[in-house]
């Protein structure tokens, strides 16, 4: 409950910022020479005037207002966000554990194998650095290719 | 009709209601007014509509109407709520298995602190002059809290006007402290307030003895615990030598403490039991130049102290004292003075000599 909760929580806060100027100034590149315009100006004279507005504005007003939290909702903040880092303190430690288990068990088999068969072994311990994903091997898809198989194709010879 | 849930099934918290038990724990750790109370845990509890009114803590009506809560933050604290006292409950039955005193007070605090009302309380109320039902220094918790926040600003400070004024080494050779230390001289004389570390004082304002106030953090028996408050000046003019001397100017013995009622003043002490020496109030001399007052805190590893025969008012030796009676300086204090117009009324009031009047050329 508490992902969703808390999801819906910052989601919802982060819509209450009263100027969101990110997605407008997104949309104007300034300077950019395109094709269609060799002077050097795309936009109406209108959104020019904006700009114009906004360069006049001081950085301070463009920012989004701080909100302003009364004494009990800043409780329930800090409440909030102190649950949510132990909640995902918790599921790293949980991760961590379990990787750290995976480890050890991987330890003990290779162990293992080494007493038994020492040739099996040193194949498993084959420094693979620099080896990367087959290009030939195939991703499992729901329909079959359109051309089965690549009868021409030979591997490339090294 | 077939409805869709949100894994209602899946994460259930149980309902032990630790924060809300005082059968057990303080009643400092509950908020005080019921209004708050009703404020904070608005949606948690069942039919009260003091969401329509807007936050308890804002008093006037218009800013309450235009007061608009972030979406979704009480149910998000609900749930987050239930998730936190879930631990508190869990930690609160490993501290009934254990033993350890170190142990238990270390999980008292880590069952609290997270306590939205624990966390308003001393968030927002006076962390100096505490209120016991608010902020009291007897629970871990708020002793832990008291730590963090004297850590965070007014114990560097102290360290930074001790170092930047010489008055470690000078006076002793360093401090680790431990406790915190504040003076106030009496309102008589027109300053009705804490004094900050390295302030310059006039000869007005401290022509009576201050109130002290020593707020201990760690667990302690107060109850046999003994403290010594020594001030020093090491800034008297010492001519023979060329150089300066040490002057005792106040010095309390054998004194207890509590907690919370941790103010030292006259009520507290006799002048037989406790009284190590008079206090002399600083009357510095014209041209000498400003002088430190160092106050310094000591815990007595015996109820008594063992060898008080050093103490003196003139060229005191406080290392040696300190050495003598093996005492532990927990904390410590500093302001300045210079000479002022009122010098000399202070003398004439303690019958002391007239002051010298110093000049860039010896006589």
């Amino acid at each position: 409950m508490l992902p969703i909760q808390r999801s819906l929580y910052i989601r919802n806060r982060g819509s209450l910022n009263p100027f969101c100027l990110s997605s407008f100034l997104t949309l104007i590149t300034r300077g950019k020479r395109t094709k269609a315009n060799k002077n050097g100006s795309d936009i109406s004279p209108q959104m020019q005037r904006v700009v114009t507005q906004l360069s006049v504005m001081s950085a301070r007003k463009k920012q989004p207002k701080m909100l302003k939290l009364s004494n009990e909702d800043l409780i329930k903040h800090q409440t909030i966000e102190t649950a949510w880092s132990i909640y995902q303190d918790k599921l790293n430690g949980q991760r961590t554990s379990k990787l750290k288990k995976q480890y050890f068990a991987i330890e003990e088999a290779m162990n293992k194998l080494r007493q038994i068969n020492p040739k099996l072994f040193d194949k498993c311990n084959i420094d693979e650095s620099g080896k990367i994903f087959p290009m030939e091997l195939r991703i499992p898809t729901d329909y079959p290719p359109r051309e089965i198989w690549h009868y021409n194709y030979t591997p490339k010879k090294e | 009709m077939l409805r869709r849930s949100l894994h209602s099934s899946v994460i259930k918290f149980q309902q032990n209601e630790i924060w809300k038990d005082f059968t057990k724990r303080s009643v400092a750790l509950s908020l005080r007014s019921s209004k708050l109370k009703q404020s904070l845990f608005v949606n948690i509890e069942a039919n009260n509509n003091q969401s329509k009114k807007g936050p308890y803590t804002l008093r006037r009506k218009a800013s309450r109407a235009r007061y608009k809560s972030p979406e979704e933050i009480d149910a998000t604290f609900k749930i987050a709520y239930s998730f936190l006292q879930d631990r508190a409950d869990k930690i609160y039955s490993k501290i009934d298995q254990t033993n350890d005193p170190t142990l238990k007070n270390k999980l008292l605090v880590k069952a609290e602190i997270n306590n939205p009302e624990v966390q308003y309380n001393f968030q927002f109320s006076d962390k100096i002059d505490n209120n016991p039902r608010l902020i009291d220094y007897n629970l871990p918790v708020y002793r832990h809290l008291g730590l963090k926040h004297w850590e965070s600003y007014a114990q560097m400070l102290l360290m930074q006007r001790l170092e930047t004024l010489h008055a470690i080494p000078d006076t002793l050779p360093t401090l680790v402290p431990r406790a915190n230390v504040m003076i106030k001289f009496p309102y008589s004389t027109g300053v009705n307030k804490w004094i900050a570390p390295g302030e310059f004082l006039s000869s007005n304002v401290t022509q009576f003895e201050p109130i002290f106030k020593i707020q201990e953090f760690e667990k302690l028996d107060l109850a046999t615990q003994k403290y010594t408050i020594l001030i020093v000046n090491p800034d008297e003019p010492d001519l023979i030598n060329d150089s300066f001397k040490t002057t005792l100017c106040y010095g309390l013995q054998n004194l207890t403490l509590d907690y919370n009622d941790n103010v030292i003043d006259a009520r507290k002490f006799n002048v037989k039991d406790n009284v190590l020496i008079d206090y002399l109030p600083p009357v510095p001399e014209k041209n000498a130049g400003q002088q430190r007052f160092v106050v310094w805190v000591f815990r007595q590893p015996n109820p008594t102290l063992t060898d008080t025969s050093v103490i003196q008012r003139d060229s005191f030796n406080i290392r040696k004292f300190v050495e003598l009676n093996q005492l532990d300086p927990i904390g410590s204090h500093i302001w300045r003075s210079e000479w002022d117009t009122n010098v000399a009324n202070v003398r004439k009031k303690y019958g002391l000599p007239k002051g010298r009047v110093f000049s860039k050329v010896r006589k």
